[in-house]
């Protein structure tokens, strides 16, 4: 991955949205940490900054709240890694997650475009 | 004051989840960053570029090991239980316990996964272990690896024992 340097066109992310992601992401199927990463990435066209390392937190964070479970297998290249999975309490969250999230965006869309919502 | 064998039984089970959660989280670090570096690397970047930047796109790796920690539920009680009884039965830990060793003495032996089992851990492992041997396992190999952390076990508990005189010597002396 490039640095973030070489990408000064890269958004920040708004703060509770990685957790979305996140669960939007392994709706798709179980990932490591790393798939995840790279998942979020090319779904945004490489458009967002995220440092890889604060996926970490997010990850136990989300799997202490029982939205998503871990378990240890090997991967392709037969490597040990830590595979993440979307519990039905996740999705039922991602679901609220992304309810909220539509709501806030028309909200700010028609802050900021008044005229074309009348 | 606690005899030492609560005290065992309340910490014992934070030590071993504490320590099996740091190893997992390294590994899981590590594997991160290595995926990363490889992916670079398949890109044409040379390996230690490679290296660099996959640490500079990951962040401070101390840091997010600091926060990750914060969020596993236990580090709160695990805050409080910092006094000196605490801190010895740790030490006895790093004298060859068990669930520490990483020795695989073989599938099919679930009681083996010494992790797990809270509070009894050792004990338990040690049980297995001597029963395991006493109906004899057919491979030479597994049968070496389970005298290896038979003797492991043995160690630990000699510790655990050490330190329970240790406790009641600090009983004894207040």
């Amino acid at each position: 991955m490039a640095s973030k340097e070489s990408k000064p066109d890269r958004i920040e992310l708004l703060q509770g949205t990685l957790d979305m992601m996140i669960l939007r992401t392994l709706q798709w199927g179980p990932q490591h940490g790393h798939g995840i990463g790279q998942a979020i990435r090319a779904s945004s066209l490489d458009a967002l900054q995220i440092e890889h390392g604060s996926l970490y937190p997010a990850l136990h964070r989300l799997r202490k709240q029982g939205w998503i479970e871990a378990e240890w297998k090997i991967t392709e290249n037969k490597q040990r890694a830590r595979y993440y999975r979307l519990t039905e309490r996740g999705r039922k969250q991602l679901s609220t997650e992304e309810s909220r999230w539509n709501r806030m965006v028309e909200a700010i869309a028609r802050v900021m475009k008044p005229a074309s919502s009348s | 004051m606690p005899r030492w064998n609560q005290i065992v039984e309340r910490y014992l089970p934070w030590i071993l989840r504490r320590r099996r959660e740091e190893r997992e989280l390294d590994e899981e670090i590590r594997f991160h960053l290595q995926q990363e570096q490889n992916l670079l690397v398949e890109r044409g970047q040379g390996p230690v570029d490679a290296r660099q930047a996959a640490h500079r796109d990951f962040g401070n790796v101390r840091r997010v090991k600091e926060v990750t920690r914060e969020m596993w539920s236990w580090t709160t009680g695990w805050r409080e239980a910092d006094d000196s009884n605490f801190r010895l039965l740790e030490f006895a830990c790093d004298v060859g316990c068990p669930a520490c060793t990483g020795v695989d003495v073989g599938a099919g032996k679930p009681g083996l996964d010494c992790v797990d089992h809270e509070g009894q851990v050792v004990v338990e492992c040690f049980r297995d272990l001597l029963v395991a041997l006493g109906t004899g396992p057919a491979d030479e190999d597994v049968h070496s690896a389970m005298v290896a952390r038979l003797l492991h076990c043995m160690q630990f508990l000699g510790s655990l024992a050490l330190f329970g005189h240790v406790i009641e010597h600090n009983r004894n002396y207040r």
